[in-house]
């Protein structure tokens, strides 16, 4: 009874945890104590093998490794008010896909200590999604020059993307550490912070630079993950005919900012896939500097 | 300039320089309860390494983003806590140092407290011993940076966040000043290094007044040692300035000195902050 006694005093405040040491701030919340849990029940951390909470610190938040009722989740805790979350998860729920996970919004769950004081903290849980990372599956097809394994990976990213063009939303920070690949190849999207779909509030963050093109700003639309797409799919075909040793450090053969300044390595990729007139195509269009958009992307992708 | 990303091929500087002199061993309040500042800083020196780590926790381990350096001053010397060179934050993961449990103490409205528990690696020891040569540390920080910033010419420029609560004991103001000035000249070509000062209040000095983040034409405070601290800190390029113009609740932004003077340990890890914005820049 004391626990809701403390939760009826605490008043609901904006919190602002941007301070560098959030991260651990967050962290000692879960592990302390459940009294500074709201509405989440039988929540605990799973630990790595130094007995650390498994855990990944980003920019907007920290996103765990959780079991809920014993059934693995991810929660992420967010730094600052996740304006969004209520309307974002709502959307989710009305529009299940099987490329993205399903979302629990919890306002002000979280009871973290702040530089001073304490806070409630906005949390997320998702439902877990085993497997590895595009980014992390790519450097490994790479290093075990395994083409086999890496057609396989932009098959399936082309139905991913063609399953993205063909819904109603779209991710808006599609990149290959966002794409989850399940143990039996299918991939499927984590971190939807930045969904964009037309009847919830547009998210302000602007994407990840390597992966966006410049003109898209604060544009936000369907044409949002255009881009992306094409940008992940030129290279996985490039790697499926071209092993470069690079990718194990950059992750990707080319950058948005290399397409957009056409230097060596998007030259590289241009002659290699020469001779498919459709990756050609997707090719020139990441040059493009004038649009973020790729109109007749689907048709592109069909013609792979 | 100050525009490039950090990525695992232009990766980022980060150097503390950190006052062990005597003073450090006043007390001070911090995560809610009584302790050294030598302590607290060493806290939030060892919070703020764990932090930059798991930041750049990918998948496959750790990613080489960025380059650490850990000065410590007091008694007569300034050392490199870690060795002559910046050491990259994998080798900071794999270091094998003593692991402490802290907490922190925070008191609900209600009035019952509640700890908040965290396991923290002990890269830095809290020690509190002598004089304060930060000359001496200046001249540490000047010649690693500029090794580091020829090995990696088109990074974000190393930051220099010196915590301190004394003046130098092994410099003059002028040669503190001119030293200072030799230091912000190392640079990439995306900038020059840049030098914060954070200055930590004293219990037996007036605190009546603090420096923060002052706009350039901001009227100084008539204290010889904050006007010096303010000398010393570089300009910020505008990178920070929205960052501190909502921390001090302006709405334009202006041109910022990198220093903060009188502060409580506590508003050092907002100090922080702003001198590890350029971690944002971490693709």
């Amino acid at each position: 009874m004391v626990i809701i006694h403390i939760f009826a005093e605490l008043k609901p405040q904006k919190y602002i945890m941007l301070h560098p040491l959030a991260g651990v701030c967050i962290i000692s919340a879960i592990t302390s104590s459940d009294k500074v849990v709201k509405n989440i029940k039988n929540l605990a951390p799973t630990y790595d093998i130094y007995r650390r909470p498994k855990h990944h610190t980003g920019r907007n938040g920290v996103l765990l490794k959780v079991l809920i009722n014993g059934k693995e989740h991810a929660l992420k805790c967010y730094k600052q008010p996740f304006e969004r979350g209520e309307a974002l998860c709502a959307y989710v729920k009305t529009h299940p896909s099987d490329r993205l996970p399903s979302p629990t919004f919890y306002p002000q769950e979280l009871l973290v200590p702040t530089i001073k004081d304490v806070e409630w903290a906005d949390v997320c849980t998702y439902s877990w999604v085993d497997g590895y990372s595009l980014d992390t599956e790519i450097k490994r097809c790479v290093y075990n020059r395994d083409t086999d394994a890496l057609i396989r990976l932009a098959e399936e990213f082309k139905a991913l993307s063609l399953d993205i063009l063909n819904s109603p939303w779209r991710h808006g920070d599609l990149k290959t550490e966002n794409v989850m690949v399940t143990p039996e190849g299918k991939m499927q999207l984590v971190d939807i912070d930045a969904l964009w779909a037309p009847t919830i509030p547009p998210c302000k963050e602007i994407g990840t630079p390597n992966f966006t093109h410049p003109m898209r700003g604060t544009n936000r639309d369907e044409h949002i993950d255009d881009y992306p797409i094409a940008l992940i799919l030129a290279n996985l075909h490039f790697l499926t005919l071209s092993d470069s040793p690079d990718i194990i450090i950059k992750g990707l053969h080319f950058t948005a900012s290399e397409a957009l300044d056409k230097q060596p390595p998007y030259q590289q990729v241009v002659e290699v896939l020469a001779h498919n007139k459709a990756l050609s195509e997707l090719c020139r269009a990441l040059a493009d500097p004038t649009t973020y958009k790729i109109p007749n992307l689907k048709e592109i992708l069909n013609n792979v | 300039m100050y525009k490039a990303n950090i990525t695992r091929q232009h990766k980022g500087a980060i150097m503390l320089l950190i006052d062990q002199s005597g003073s450090m061993d006043e007390e001070c309040f911090f995560n809610g309860k009584s302790t050294t500042k030598a302590q607290a800083v060493a806290t939030i020196a060892n919070t703020f390494i764990e932090e930059i780590i798991d930041r750049a926790h990918r998948e496959i381990g750790v990613g080489d983003y960025f380059d650490i350096a850990v000065i410590g001053y007091g008694g007569n010397d300034a050392k490199s806590l870690f060795g002559t060179r910046f050491r990259s934050i994998t080798e900071f993961n794999s270091m094998y140092v003593p692991i402490a449990k802290h907490y922190i103490v925070r008191k609900l409205p209600t009035g019952e407290h509640i700890d908040f528990f965290f396991s923290q690696r002990q890269w830095v020891e809290p020690v509190a011993k002598g004089r304060t040569p930060m000359g001496n540390a200046l001249r540490v920080a000047r010649t690693m940076c500029n090794a580091w910033c020829r090995k990696h010419p088109q990074s974000f420029p190393p930051i220099v966040i010196n915590i301190s609560d004394g003046e130098a004991t092994d410099a003059t103001e002028e040669q503190l000043v001119h030293l200072a000035e030799r230091l912000k000249m190392v640079a990439t070509e995306d900038g020059n290094l840049l030098f914060f000062n954070i200055h930590l209040s004293s219990n037996n000095a007036d605190n009546s007044y603090t420096l923060k983040w002052p706009a350039s034409g901001e009227p100084l405070p008539n204290i010889r040692h904050a006007k010096l601290l303010h000398d010393l800190s570089s300009k910020l390029p505008p990178l920070y300035s929205e960052a501190i113009a909502s921390l001090k609740g302006q709405f334009t932004p202006q041109e910022y000195r990198a220093v903060c003077y009188n502060t409580s340990c506590e508003e050092l890890i907002g100090a922080m902050y702003i001198g590890s914005l350029s971690l944002h820049r971490m693709l």
